[in-house]
């Protein structure tokens, strides 16, 4: 194809002389309108392009607020499967700490324990172990023969003997697991605020407590008492309460394995 | 690639520029009318120009000029000098006026205009001429709209690619496909009509 060819025919294409009031004709026409005020923040006059496609990001709130929440629900998401717990987060952690309501300051009756009181669920009754006595092992419980009828609990060879008077039988375990949470225990008061009294007696019967509170209330030491002798008997406290939360989950996933089977048999 | 019939810059035959034109655009925001007829008298052939080639139609043409000096005159406030100042803003507002009304359903008569006689003398040369001029203008009318408005303003305004293509709203690389399909469309259009051979020349 020859471009002179078709540049000359093209050349054809020339349009009649406009007329001659049609620049007069239109000021008419323009000045019959009024002007439009200057607008603030106006863009130029010149229209956007029919085919934009090149708009900035700023000008697609749609658009950059989808993005913005699959982000965090992608992330969220991401951190669920990688097992992060977000209120161990330290941001997180501390917004909670602030908006937690502070338990009310109790009476000044024990020295502090060296651990902040875990605010327990329901807990079964633990034997407070004598205080004269080293720590010894968390006592290995075996699986309980049935959830609803679980016998009273042998004493461990390990474990001190009990110096409590004989206990009530405990509840079953579903009546446990039902039982309402009780309150935190009570912060208990710095050592100079313990009035001194006489020493107490250490294996005293009546310190049996029905749980780690009580345990913990009777665990703390009179006035004078070493330091080391209390964080001994919290801690022995939390074990068996640990063993026990242990022993409570063995219990339900064998409740849930019973209630597998049976339906396998009904199947 | 050939630019054929550009016409000579209206600014340049007016002695306009950039600075003037701003300067004038300040005073018809301000509601001057002597101002805003200069630039009216300056523009109103390139405009034209612009329309007629795209729509084919004198009427229609001059209608087109009069809406897109009324734009002119509306927003003269809000207008900033960006681009190819203000002949690339005429052009653009008059190309998508053109557009817009090459999208209207148009009323087209199937009655043809009487013959008179031609008393011009060489008229058998004249009426080839008018014969040529007609195919050719109706072969440009034929193609689509928006391969019509990139030879308009390519070929008969001169207007570079990219701006062409800006006013649009395309990128460069269409643009050059209208072009290369728009000129593949006339040749075999034109050719088709004995104007121009196949393999080339008239």
């Amino acid at each position: 194809m020859s471009d002179y060819a078709l540049d000359a025919l093209l050349l054809d294409y020339a349009p009649p002389p406009p007329s001659a009031d049609l620049a007069a004709r239109a000021v008419a026409a323009a000045l019959a309108m009024p002007q439009q005020p200057r607008k603030r923040d106006a863009a130029p006059v010149a229209p956007r392009p029919r085919h934009d496609r090149g708009r900035p990001w700023t000008r697609r709130p749609m658009l950059v607020g989808g993005i913005a929440l699959g982000l965090a629900v992608s992330g969220a998401v991401a951190a669920t499967l990688a097992g992060v717990r977000l209120d161990k987060l330290p941001l997180v952690e501390a917004i909670l700490g602030e908006s937690a309501p502070r338990a009310p300051t109790p009476p000044p009756q024990a020295p502090p324990p060296p651990r902040a009181a875990l605010p327990g669920p329901a807990l079964p009754p633990v034997e407070a172990a004598p205080v004269h006595e080293a720590p010894a092992a968390a006592p290995r419980i075996a699986d309980p023969p049935a959830p609803h009828a679980a016998p009273p609990r042998e004493p461990s060879p390990t474990a001190p003997a009990p110096l409590e008077a004989p206990r009530p039988p405990e509840p079953p375990m579903a009546q446990r697991l039902e039982r309402p949470a009780l309150p935190p225990p009570p912060l208990p008061a710095p050592p100079s605020a313990v009035p001194p009294a006489p020493t107490a007696p250490r294996n005293d019967g009546a310190a049996a407590t029905s749980n780690v509170a009580e345990a913990r209330r009777v665990a703390a030491p009179a006035a004078g008492e070493p330091l080391r002798v209390q964080r001994d008997a919290i801690e022995r406290a939390e074990r068996l309460r640990a063993v026990r939360q242990a022993q409570i989950e063995r219990l339900q996933r064998v409740q849930q394995n019973r209630e597998r089977l049976r339906r396998l048999r009904r199947d | 690639m050939l630019k054929v019939g550009v016409e000579a810059s209206d600014d340049s035959a007016l002695g306009g520029g950039d600075t003037d034109e701003r300067a004038l655009m300040t005073r018809v925001g301000a509601g001057d009318a002597q101002s805003f007829e200069r630039l009216v008298t300056r523009h109103t052939p390139m405009v034209h120009r612009v329309a007629w080639r795209m729509l084919g139609d004198a009427v229609e043409a001059e209608d087109v000029v009069q809406d897109v000096f009324v734009k002119l005159w509306v927003n003269a406030r809000d207008w900033t000098a960006a681009g190819g100042g203000l002949g690339g803003w005429l052009r653009r507002i008059a190309t998508n006026a053109c557009l817009d009304r090459l999208r209207r359903p148009r009323f087209v008569s199937d009655e043809g205009l009487p013959d008179r006689p031609d008393e011009a003398p060489q008229a058998d040369l004249a009426i080839d001429a008018g014969r040529r001029r007609a195919a050719v203008a109706a072969s440009i009318q034929a193609l689509p709209d928006r391969q019509r408005a990139a030879i308009v303003l390519t070929y008969y305004e001169g207007v570079s690619n990219a701006e062409a293509a800006s006013i649009l709203g395309v990128k460069v690389k269409a643009l050059e496909s209208l072009l290369v399909r728009g000129r593949q469309a006339l040749t075999q259009s034109l050719a088709g009509k004995g104007l121009l051979a196949e393999g080339g020349g008239a």
